[in-house]
């Protein structure tokens, strides 16, 4: 008592709801979508926000350094985007959009806001890198994933192999499809004048 | 290798993470084989327009790997508002990723305090700090029974200083249940007591009033 006089009388007060919130955090773990996720980001669960990281945190950050050029204020960005999914989780509308979407616009804004320079420069930067972030998050999840580890992380196909539960010759495959669905990012674009 | 085997591989090597020997294989192939090479050209300039934007990094696990501090710079008093949130998020993310940081073995604490709720709950735990004496003077706090914060909030660490009535803040983290965590102090000194306290995301750098626990140091 004596120890929480010395510091209560100056900083202490009521902390009523506690047992409530402490109460409310048990949910189940199944599932293994986005949105599922985002639901068990929002019940409290760490291991969701984990995976999540686990799942696009490398996506995330190349986006950020891309458009910052610096890998300290790239973790800074990464950082703030993934404590925002924690706290703003259960604000996730499925009907407004896919999560991964929701993550690269979270981490395009707030790589912007760090932006100095020619307004419409960063915006048309932003718009590209978003553009490709998008055209990769898009790919079936299937695809997504072998792409993930081959192209983040670098890692063989019997190492991808080995994490995704699929026979090398498959992971190949699904590495052949991602990069055909992305034939078009290397397509000369079109010159639109006016 | 296959024909087959070698189409199929032919995006695997223009990502470069065939094994050298299959990679090898693949140009040979390739080059002896017009429709592969084309094919293998196609999937090559889609690698460059990825990797023009996306720089080929897997994502920094060494922001929350074991044993992370908090950085000094966001534990001291002048911290800026917009990175008390980023500060936050570090430390939501350490916890998050079951980060827990041990001294095992290591070296007496200068000194421990026994930390209590400070309004009712069931919180429990305690503070150990080392090197009070040195510039570099370290806290780690255990706690158990922790709540999850309140939506939007966190919890803030601050230690009160012999002869000063002013809390210094520390640190912050998001836990529930358990949790561990070791933080930079703002240097030397006889440290008296710390607090626990519960703040809003993005508030204001002060102690809110309101306080999960506490204790003082013996």
């Amino acid at each position: 008592v004596g120890s929480r006089a010395a510091v209560g009388a100056a900083l202490t007060a009521a902390c009523a709801n506690i047992a409530a919130v402490e109460g409310a955090t048990d949910a189940p773990a199944p599932a293994d979508t986005d949105a599922a996720l985002v639901r068990r980001i929002a019940a409290g669960e760490h291991d969701a926000l984990r995976e999540l990281y686990a799942r696009y945190g490398a996506l995330a950050h190349s986006l950020a350094r891309r458009l910052l050029g610096d890998r300290q204020l790239a973790e800074e960005v990464v950082q703030d985007v993934f404590f925002t999914f924690w706290r703003q989780a259960r604000r996730y509308d499925p009907d407004r959009g896919r999560v991964v979407t929701w993550l690269i616009r979270l981490t395009r804004n707030r790589a912007v806001e760090q932006l100095r320079g020619d307004p419409p420069a960063v915006a048309a930067a932003a718009a590209e890198a978003e553009g490709v972030a998008r055209a990769v998050a898009d790919l079936p999840v299937p695809q997504f994933e072998v792409l993930r580890l081959a192209y983040f992380d670098g890692l063989p196909p019997a190492e991808v192999a080995e994490r995704v539960g699929v026979p090398p010759g498959a992971v190949q495959a699904r590495l052949r499809l991602a990069l055909n669905g992305m034939r078009s990012l290397a397509e000369p674009r079109e010159r639109v004048e006016g | 290798v296959s024909a087959f085997d070698t189409r199929q591989a032919l995006a695997a090597h223009a990502l470069g993470v065939l094994p050298d020997d299959e990679a090898r294989e693949v140009e040979e192939r390739a080059s002896e084989d017009r429709d592969l090479a084309r094919e293998l050209d196609r999937y090559r300039a889609t690698v460059r327009a990825l990797e023009r934007v996306l720089p080929r990094e897997p994502a920094p696990a060494h922001l929350f790997e074991a044993g992370r501090k908090v950085p000094r710079a966001w534990s001291l008093p002048s911290v800026r508002p917009r990175h008390l949130a980023v500060v936050a998020g570090v430390a939501v993310l350490v916890a998050a990723l079951g980060v827990v940081v041990l001294r095992g073995g290591g070296p007496e604490p200068d000194a421990r305090a026994e930390l209590i709720p400070a309004s009712g709950g069931r919180v429990r735990g305690e503070a150990l700090l080392f090197d009070a004496g040195r510039d570099d003077a370290r806290l780690v706090v255990r706690l158990r029974n922790v709540p999850a914060p309140e939506p939007e909030h966190h919890y803030q660490v601050w230690v009160l200083r012999v002869g000063t009535g002013t809390p210094e803040p520390v640190g912050v983290f998001s836990a529930r249940g358990e949790f561990e965590g070791e933080f930079s102090l703002p240097g030397r000194g006889r440290y008296a007591a710390l607090d626990v306290s519960i703040e809003e995301d993005g508030g204001e750098p002060e102690h809110s009033g309101r306080s999960l626990a506490a204790g003082t140091f013996t």
